[in-house]
């Protein structure tokens, strides 16, 4: 543009002013702050829709196309770089290898179920790959902001598995990061939906490769040496314009490179994190973030285009049902196969249900990427931003709600189940629950296979996934089948070490105590292995089509319960001769001298 | 945002830095390294395109790029609303006539000084206007820091310095708020309009940012104080700083004045720590970049070819002479001592952000059809940086040496004009001072006759540019006719006066306390008859600046002398005593008769 430029301040007023209501309105109602943002921004979008003249070119260049005026546009996107600098300086290696394992695995299940059921949502409604890649995010990231904002409120703080709903959401904004990183290599350059020749890929990912190693060596090397010198910066004034300069100019090296330049102010925020100056930059920095994202959520709201909600209201109804599915039933049931109790399971399942700022970052990324002619390259990126405005309100709303009301789940769903799968679960559960809740470091009974294997399958499954995404089906089946092999090895060390975990002796249904010990181990060893299945055969059915992959799923979990349901019979003796009271007696030795074996064990 | 804005923030802010730690380092205000880092990023950026097309519009006219122009006029916001916060209504009621007439003082030199060198370089009257303008603003910022260095905190005169300054502050903002308007239909995207709308548009601003500061603000404030979340708390100030922004750029004003009242405003509430705290950073940074955004302005070529660079050289004289001597003569005349009326002189030497807000405004002003409104805008940030950078870094050092100036200056000025200089103050202390029993209450007339005066000065500044003679005549008319009747009430306030002068230590002869009471009012009407006079004729040409002055001073001067003859040397062949003898003589046979007629 020629004309000269001018901060439109009535539009920023108007922006502010809207902003500071939904966070008085939302801090009132003690709801998540992004929930007042973005309906305020909805409201301020509808009404400048409504009165173009009075109100909406002072916001838009165009209402129509729902264009920002450059100056709005500029803050918004300054309130990302913060957002993203933000994330990236609280996180740290430290605070990730504290979370753990279980945290590990929570955050990993629960990324790939809720991205699995997203793109199911997305083919389903027909939308290309590329917004169904976008689609599937946004029902994915759950907001730790929500969740404990819920517990706080809920005063849930100290409960067991409170833990690791906040170290499953560490780990899982680091999956964020990963994602959206792996997004901006390939759905960017086109590879998925690939209409674009490998070289731009190549060149891509050349650009994301100069990037990390750039941001590795200034973190490893530069930053720690930096710091020293910065302390010494005494004035706050001159402090904060060198922190500006960083974030920003690391935004610009990663635009210049090819890459989303928030992911740089995420990074250059990671680079800060380990270092002394962190917590001085947060303090300096923090009145920025207040401002600054409040403006990007705004501006977000006001991008929401309410005409488009017809057209995006179907996904947002079925993303939400499969949310609360997923979360609250699905996310809860492998959890208490982890060995959680049932309420936890479900307490911890509701708390990982609000969608906000992680979802919204997705949205907008996705929607303002741009083909080399300037248009959109997402064909439906139109629908993104209500569908992500529509999932974060909703779900944020319920999930203190859901918190609440998740114990009642616990005890309905515990009355509903059939008993072949309540008996899966316990058996299941009962075994994992040594491996996956002891607290300190991993002992030695653990053994490197049953650290390695797990990784190699599931970088196997990462691969075969990509793969599919970016239409290869026949790599991609290879990928599984090397999965495969992998899980097929896995098997047997798994059974062995949870083998060693089955309890029978507690798995008592109508007071009869449990008898066929073997029988329940050789199931927990195999029903585990069919679990960890199921991605395998999700995405190797994906490979024929999308709508093959979750009826092979159902399948796999429908021999699941038949296992299940003929171990019990084993187990429980059920249609053999009740009085087999000396074959129990039996049973009950064997395990009392496994017992004091383990215990004589565990003395030495 | 596209690449080029990002490199374009990330440089703005990189410079900052350097120039920000390396100023701080050589202890100099960081608004020197701002400027100058400014400079020199615009200097790169302008020889070497890729940078340039990142920072520049068009690299040939400066105009800046869009986040840096953003960042900028956010800077310019925060900048005015913190200067607002600074000057509380309260110090500004307490400041008292006296700084009051300080501070006019100075603004009118100010502008006068500004209008000699203006007229000088053969400058047009709107950017002459501005011109003064940077002169006049003396930098309440520098001051403060060099008063804390020098720690004169606690001196008498401090605090009248700080109220006359801010007195100065706020009657250039409405100064600024009035030209732009005036001058120019604001550089807006409104339409052009006509003068009465334009006076209504500045009312109206005006009455609401009242209204808002009186009505809305500290109720606001209370609620404000309520909210104990930060967030909130900053999104509300943010929201009130813009939509103050937004109402005068609504009404076709620059949106620094609403930001700056709305600062006005918030001075008066508990909440100023808080919002200073919260705000902080946001302003430290934008400050920054618009420091260095009005540095990128600079083109350092119109130094030569604009011959700014002599009109620096030519106005930094005269700032000094006009702060360090006239507004000391000034500050001495209406009441302080020696040392503190060139201590207050030379804390008025500062120029810093105030001018180079002044510059940027005018410089930024366009015109309809959206060019500048001002020839010489383009020369206006070059004249303020230089301005402002020689004198921030000059006045610290002058500030250091004031008392030994204080005693050059005293000890070259004669005892006859010493004198009289004494009789003015004393005179004008008891006048402006605070009410005491001793002395009678303020003489109606003459307050009267003397705001009547100001209107008719500020009258025939406000017309001068209207070509007919006619009624100019008739208006320096009827100012003669106003300062004459000033005159006269000033005369007859200051007898009334007489009893309470305090004439210790003159060594008088006489104890004709009418005369001397004259005499002081006919130097002070003398001297009034130079912004007068000046107002008057400038449209004559810019020699008059000098010729008025020339004309009237010598009779100030010859009336020094001549009340020095009449009160403390003794008439030929009669010694200083068998005066006073023969005065008291007289007194007494008056006490007498007066005593004998009072009973009887």
């Amino acid at each position: 543009m020629t004309a000269a430029f001018e901060l439109d301040f009535i539009g920023l007023a108007l922006l502010f002013a809207m902003a500071f209501l939904g966070a008085f309105v939302a801090h009132r109602m003690r709801q998540s702050m992004v929930v007042g943002y973005i309906l305020m921004g909805i409201v301020l979008g509808a009404v400048s829709v409504g009165l173009p003249d009075q109100v909406g070119t002072h916001l838009f260049l165009d209402t129509g196309e729902r264009t920002l005026r450059p100056a709005i546009e500029l803050l918004s996107d300054l309130g990302l770089v913060f957002l993203l600098f933000f994330i990236g300086v609280e996180f740290s290696m430290a605070k990730l290898r504290r979370a753990g394992r279980t945290s590990l695995v929570i955050a990993l299940a629960h990324f790939s179920v809720n991205m699995y059921a997203g793109a199911l949502v997305g083919m389903a409604f027909g939308w290309d790959a590329r917004s169904t890649f976008f689609l599937a995010a946004v029902m994915t990231m759950s907001s730790l902001g929500v969740a404990a904002k819920s517990l706080i409120e809920l005063r849930r703080l100290d409960r067991e598995e409170t833990e690791y709903v906040l170290g499953s959401m560490i780990v899982e904004d680091f999956l964020t990061m990963a994602l959206l990183v792996v997004a901006m290599g390939t759905v960017a350059a086109g590879s998925i939906g690939g209409d674009v020749p490998g070289e731009r890929l190549l060149e891509s990912v050349g650009g994301a490769a100069i990037v990390y190693t750039v941001f590795i060596v200034l973190a490893l090397i530069v930053i720690p040496r930096l710091a020293r010198q910065v302390e010494r910066v005494r004035s706050d004034e001159v402090f904060v314009l060198l922190a500006l300069a960083a974030i920003l100019g690391s935004a610009a090296l990663a635009y210049y490179y090819g890459m989303p330049f928030m992911l740089g102010a995420f990074f250059i925020g990671m680079a800060f994190s380990e270092s002394r100056i962190s917590e001085r930059l947060q303090l300096r920095l923090l009145s920025f973030r207040d401002a600054f994202v409040a403006v990007f959520f705004v501006g977000f709201g006001l991008r929401v285009d309410l005409a488009m909600l017809p057209d995006a209201i179907g996904p947002i109804a079925a993303a939400l049902a499969v949310v609360v599915l997923d979360d609250a039933v699905l996310l809860s049931a492998i959890v208490y196969l982890m060995g959680f109790n049932a309420r936890s399971s479900t307490s911890l399942g509701a708390s990982l249900l609000g969608r906000s700022d992680d979802s919204i970052l997705f949205a907008s990324v996705g929607g303002s990427l741009t083909k080399a002619d300037g248009s959109r390259l997402l064909p439906r990126a139109e629908q993104l931003y209500p569908f992500a405005g529509g999932v974060a309100l909703v779900t944020s709303f319920i999930c203190p709600w859901a918190i609440r009301k998740s114990a009642g789940l616990a005890v309905w769903l515990g009355g509903a189940l059939p008993a072949s799968l309540r008996f899966a679960g316990a058996s299941i559960g009962r075994s994992m629950r040594p491996m996956m809740l002891h607290h300190g470091p991993p002992g030695e009974a653990d053994g490197h296979s049953l650290l390695v294997l797990p990784i190699a399958y599931t970088i196997g499954l990462v691969a075969a996934t990509v793969l599919v995404a970016s239409g290869r089906p026949t790599e991609a089946l290879v990928a599984c089948a090397v999965a495969a092999v992998l899980l097929a090895i896995l098997h047997w060390p798994l059974s062995r070490e949870l083998g060693r975990h089955v309890v029978s002796s507690e798995l008592v249904e109508d007071g009869r105590p449990v008898v066929g010990h073997r029988a329940v181990s050789a199931f927990v060893g195999r029903g585990t292995t069919m679990l960890l299945a199921v991605p395998l055969v999700a995405v190797a059915a994906w490979t024929y089509a999308w709508w093959l992959s979750p009826l092979s799923v159902l399948a796999l979990l429908g021999a699941l319960l038949a296992a299940a349901s003929r171990a019990r019979a084993t187990a429980l003796d059920v249609g053999h001769k009740p009085d087999a009271r000396e074959a129990v007696e039996r049973s009950l030795e064997r395990q009392r001298r496994e017992m004091e074996r383990r215990y004589k064990r565990r003395g030495h | 945002l596209e690449l080029a804005d990002f490199v374009a923030l990330a440089a703005v802010f990189a410079f900052a830095f350097v120039g920000g730690h390396i100023a701080q380092r050589l202890r100099q205000p960081v608004m020197v390294g701002y400027i100058v880092a400014g400079v020199v990023l615009g200097t790169v950026a302008a020889a070497w395109s890729p940078l340039g097309d990142a920072m520049y519009v068009d690299p040939g006219t400066r105009q800046l790029s869009r986040p840096v122009q953003a960042v900028f006029d956010l800077g310019i916001t925060f900048l005015m609303f913190f200067t607002g916060m600074e000057i509380s209504i309260h110090r500004l009621s307490r400041a008292g006539r006296a700084a009051t007439i300080l501070a006019l003082a100075d603004t009118g030199l100010g502008f006068l000084i500004g209008g000699l060198v203006g007229v000088l370089f053969g400058w047009s009257w709107t950017d002459i206007f501005f011109l003064g303008g940077i002169i006049v603003m003396s930098s309440l910022s520098v001051a403060a820091k060099s008063l804390i260095e020098l720690r004169r905190l606690d001196n008498k005169e401090t605090e009248f310095l700080l109220s006359a300054m801010v007195v100065e502050a706020f009657i250039s903002m409405v100064l600024l708020t009035l030209s732009t308007s005036f001058i120019v239909v604001s550089g807006g995207s409104g339409p052009s309009r006509g003068m009465a709308e334009m006076g209504l548009a500045v009312a109206l601003v005006y009455v609401t940012l009242i209204a808002v500061a009186v009505l809305v603000v500290p109720r606001l404030a209370r609620g404000m104080a309520a909210i104990r979340h930060e967030e909130v708390f900053i999104l509300l100030a943010l929201t009130m700083v813009f939509s103050a922004a937004a109402l005068s750029w609504a009404f076709g004003l620059p949106f620094m004045i609403g930001a700056f009242f709305m600062g006005v405003a918030f001075s008066e509430t508990a909440l100023t720590d808080r919002l200073r705290v919260r705000l902080m950073s946001l302003k430290d940074a934008f400050t920054a970049a618009f420091f260095v955004g009005f540095g990128i302005l600079i083109n350092l070529a119109l130094l030569v070819e604009g011959e700014v660079a002599l009109i620096v050289a030519v106005a930094i004289p005269l700032i000094i002479l006009n702060e360090a001597v006239l507004t000391s003569t000034v500050g001495f005349l209406i009441g302080l001592g020696r040392r503190e009326s060139v201590n207050l002189g030379t804390a008025f030497l500062g120029r810093a952000e105030d001018a180079v807000l002044f510059a940027s405004v005018g410089g930024r002003l366009k015109d309809d059809a959206g060019k500048a409104a001002l020839p010489h805008g383009s020369s206006l940030y070059p004249f303020a940086g230089g301005v402002s950078l020689v004198m921030s870094v000059l006045t610290p050092k002058l500030m250091k040496v004031s008392v030994p100036i204080a005693d050059a200056l005293a000890s070259a000025v004669p005892g006859w004009l010493r004198f009289g200089a004494t009789l003015v103050q004393r005179t004008l202390s008891i006048e402006l001072g605070p009410e005491t029993p001793q002395r009678p209450g303020r003489s109606v007339p003459f307050m009267l006759t003397t705001l009547a005066f100001l209107a008719c000065v500020l009258a025939l500044i406000g017309t001068f540019r209207r070509g007919d003679v006619l009624e100019r005549l008739l208006l320096v008319a009827v100012a003669v006719v106003v300062w004459a009747a000033h005159a006269l009430a000033m005369r007859s306030a200051f007898r009334q006066l007489g009893p309470s002068l305090d004439l210790s230590g003159l060594d008088l002869l006489t104890r004709d306390r009418e005369m001397l009471a004259d005499h002081v009012s006919y130097m002070l009407s003398a001297l009034l008859l130079i912004p007068l006079l000046v107002a008057a004729a400038f449209p004559l040409g810019a020699w008059t600046v000098l010729a008025v002055p020339a004309a009237v001073l010598p009779v100030v001067l010859a009336l020094s002398r001549s009340v020095h003859r009449r009160a403390v040397e003794p008439p030929l062949g009669m010694s200083g005593q068998a005066m006073l003898d023969a005065e008291a003589k007289a007194d007494g046979k008056r006490l007498q008769h007066g005593r004998g007629g009072g009973p009887g």
